[in-house]
């Protein structure tokens, strides 16, 4: 039974108006907001999952790369330079040559000349040269022949790991040797800070 | 004679029937109250619900988003890395990788006979070039000018400065004229081959041995009699 008087249907009308825009507007909006967050989550989510996918993939292709070639990689730039095998080394291609031996020191680290900016761990786009490895100064010195200071030369360039000619100095001495003085580079690897993963959230 | 019905003029008054109009008004008002209270009814309940299931997506947005955040391997990401950073650094010293035998080599071929090494100073200028100083010898201006042309039509060699120039005689052998001069040769890495070799086949645990086939093609820049031969 419907109420049919004119105040129970101004009170019907009041009551339906009243209904709308203190229950159903309201949770219309709240419903939207509710929505955008659901949107934003969704995009999050994506990005995480790319992510996840992203890195699966590079650690897969990662395993693919066998241990041989790994230790290759880890020997041409180390963690951190052995400042003990480094010129033991240098000593052997040395000894290999016959040369007369003066001086093998460890120097120091070089100087950087860096940014502040480092490669993005998961993307190759970046400019390489934001992220150079320390590099180490080694002083070698030694007399011998001219023949001989090329043999050591070529020998320092196909090592395993680099040790780049930096400074170089040739002077005569007695004997009809050359005495050789050099400044060999070679680099460990820098750890870049973590990048930081944003996450949306409401 | 009785009169017919039918033949009567006058209208016969039949009995009298009322008719009732009942009267079936349906007023606007009341139509728009009840369709806006029957809206305002129906509206609720579907906000209500349509709310509810809008707040049950959000959980499990919520749910799935911080599921692929926990999927998140730290330890992959770190060794990925490592490992990218380590690959990228090391390509990029290989790329800057110059040889300085070759340079040598180089500089050999771009000596003239008559013009001798007393020192000679290489300094690399980061990834970009390589500036060498020397300290040369010749028996006359000629000479020096011979071998300044030598130097520049070396393609390793972008740059070419003598300075110093001087004459002196040298008594020690007789009455000989001697022409020293410091030569100041700028050779960018990119002009400067190097083949790598094959680690496989080095004797050394760590180092590198000689190829020596490239070698011995030119005469050396420093000989005991401190004469070039080209």
């Amino acid at each position: 039974m419907m109420p049919t008087g004119l105040f129970s249907q101004i009170a019907l009308v009041a009551l339906s108006v009243g209904v709308i825009f203190m229950y159903v507007k309201p949770a219309l909006d709240e419903v939207k907001k509710t929505q955008d967050a659901i949107s934003v989550y969704e995009t999050e989510y994506t990005k995480v999952y790319q992510v996840n996918e992203k890195l699966n993939r590079l650690f897969n292709s990662l395993n693919v790369v066998n241990l041989d070639d790994k230790q290759k990689l880890l020997t041409y730039m180390p963690d951190v330079v052995d400042t003990v095998a480094v010129p033991r080394d240098i000593k052997a291609i040395t000894d290999k040559e016959a040369v007369i031996l003066r001086q093998i020191k460890y120097v120091g680290l070089k100087q950087k000349e860096i940014d502040n900016g480092y490669i993005d761990p998961l993307l190759t786009s970046q400019p390489i040269g934001q992220a150079l490895p320390e590099a180490h100064v080694f002083l070698l010195n030694f007399e011998g022949s001219y023949g001989q200071v090329k043999a050591v030369l070529r020998n320092l360039e196909q090592n395993a790991y680099p040790l780049e000619v930096h400074n170089l100095a040739i002077e005569k001495s007695d004997g009809g040797f050359l005495n050789v003085t050099m400044d060999l580079i070679t680099y460990d690897r820098i750890t870049p800070p973590a990048p930081v993963i944003e996450t949306g959230g409401s | 004679m009785p009169e017919t019905s039918s033949s009567s003029f006058i209208p016969r008054q039949g009995s009298v029937k009322k008719v009732r109009k009942t009267s079936r008004q349906v007023y606007i008002f009341t139509l728009v109250g009840y369709v806006l209270f029957f809206s305002a009814l129906v509206s609720s309940a579907a906000v209500f619900l349509y709310q509810r299931h809008v707040d049950t997506k959000y959980q499990e947005k919520v749910v799935q988003l911080n599921s692929a955040i926990a999927n998140f391997s730290d330890i992959k990401m770190e060794e990925v890395r490592s490992f990218n950073m380590r690959l990228l650094q090391s390509k990029e010293r290989i790329e800057n990788t110059v040889s300085a035998a070759t340079l040598l080599e180089s500089l050999e071929k771009a000596t003239a006979q008559s013009v001798g090494f007393e020192s000679f100073a290489l300094k690399r200028i980061e990834d970009e070039k390589f500036e060498l100083t020397a300290e040369l010898n010749s028996p006359s201006f000629d000479s020096a000018l011979f071998q300044r042309q030598l130097f520049e039509r070396e393609p390793a060699i972008d740059s070419v400065e003598f300075e110093d120039v001087s004459l002196a005689e040298n008594v020690e052998e007789g009455v000989q004229t001697v022409v020293t001069f410091r030569a100041i040769l700028g050779v960018p890495l990119e002009n400067i081959s190097y083949e790598a070799v094959d680690q496989d086949n080095l004797s050394l645990p760590n180092v590198a041995t000689t190829s020596g086939s490239t070698i011995g093609s030119s005469t050396p820049i420093f000989t005991e009699d401190n004469q070039q031969t080209l």
